[in-house]
């Protein structure tokens, strides 16, 4: 299930390394179109050095994983260990992630495209992932963030989850690939992440991405949601009345003609 | 309807989706050109990175890190 046209400018734009303003001249374009884009210009850019990338997985091949990850973190550049993991043979690629640090792997994974590595990332260790995971919600990589949660497995998501605060979650949110996983990530948030989540929509004014999270979760879910708003200070719940949500999310969030 | 920007597609190894195709030829331009310059900050970037690595790399395996990175 694809986002919203507004999220996935906000993907294409990160792509592209431009300011999302600069592509608004695409906003009527639709959700899937746009995606479809971002995938023809992901291949795009792969091709265009390609020449490097295959060099760079050869030697990766023909030497040890240990010296391999040692000569990667010192000689070579976030964005060509990103894309010459997508030629690497899965069980090497995550050998190596399991021996770099992991801050080069948050710099590899912040230029990564993780829909061309499925194979190598649902087989990261949950651990792991959610270490790199805490790493890009620190430096406020939501789009990124949002790519990996579309691929890691379901442990792998579940570690993430935890290592997020509910304002963290609901940014990433906005931005997956996946819309789907919400439903997922949903279950999976503790009761203070809830509350977290519908205090920063309040104080922060984050509307388009509380209605993506409403539009995502089954009814249950959304009781819980209700529940826990019923119970939140004054001032969420004020924040969240009368706030330019869809009708949508007041309906299912009790909101309406409150 | 508009056919698609000939640069763009070339850019892009094929047509691009139909609603990219449909505007007008000044955004499919300008599309083309943003894409243009993404390619360009890979390239640079790619050579700058080579160099300015090499330098942290351990005397005993640069010539072989090198001769892989710059051919």
């Amino acid at each position: 299930m694809t986002s919203t046209p507004e999220a996935e400018l906000e993907k294409l734009a990160h792509q592209v390394s431009v300011d999302v303003e600069e592509l608004a001249f695409l906003s009527a374009v639709p959700a899937d179109d746009l995606r479809a884009l971002r995938g023809q210009i992901s291949e795009a850019l792969f091709q265009a050095d390609r020449h490097h990338f295959v060099k760079v997985a050869a030697l990766s091949k023909s030497i040890p994983s240990a010296l391999a990850a040692k000569i990667t973190e010192f000689a070579l550049p976030p964005m060509i260990a990103a894309r010459t993991s997508e030629l690497l043979d899965p069980a090497k690629a995550v050998d190596m992630v399991g021996r770099l640090s992991e801050r080069y792997l948050a710099n590899v994974s912040a230029v990564m495209d993780p829909a061309r590595s499925p194979h190598i990332i649902e087989q990261i260790p949950p651990e792991r992932i959610a270490m790199v995971a805490r790493e890009l919600a620190a430096r406020q990589e939501w789009v990124v963030i949002g790519g990996f949660v579309s691929v890691v497995s379901i442990d792998g998501l579940r570690s993430s989850v935890a290592a997020f605060t509910g304002e963290q979650l609901l940014r990433i949110g906005f931005v997956l690939d996946d819309t789907a996983r919400l439903g997922e990530i949903s279950a999976m948030l503790t009761d203070i992440q809830v509350d977290e989540l519908l205090a920063a929509a309040a104080e922060s004014e984050l509307w388009r991405e509380l209605d993506e999270l409403v539009a995502n979760i089954d009814e249950a879910q959304a009781a819980r949601l209700v529940e826990r708003l019923a119970g939140s200070p004054d001032e969420v719940r004020a924040g969240l009345t009368g706030a330019p949500l869809s009708s949508a999310t007041t309906t299912k969030l009790g909101l309406s003609g409150s | 309807m508009t056919s698609p920007d000939p640069t763009l597609a070339q850019l892009l190894g094929g047509a691009p989706p139909a609603s990219i195709a449909a505007l007008p030829p000044a955004d499919q331009a300008r599309l083309a050109e943003i894409v243009a310059a993404a390619r360009r900050k890979q390239a640079s970037d790619l050579a700058a990175s080579f160099e300015a690595s090499l330098k942290h790399v351990p005397f005993p395996i640069r010539g072989l890190v090198k001769k892989t990175l710059l051919g």
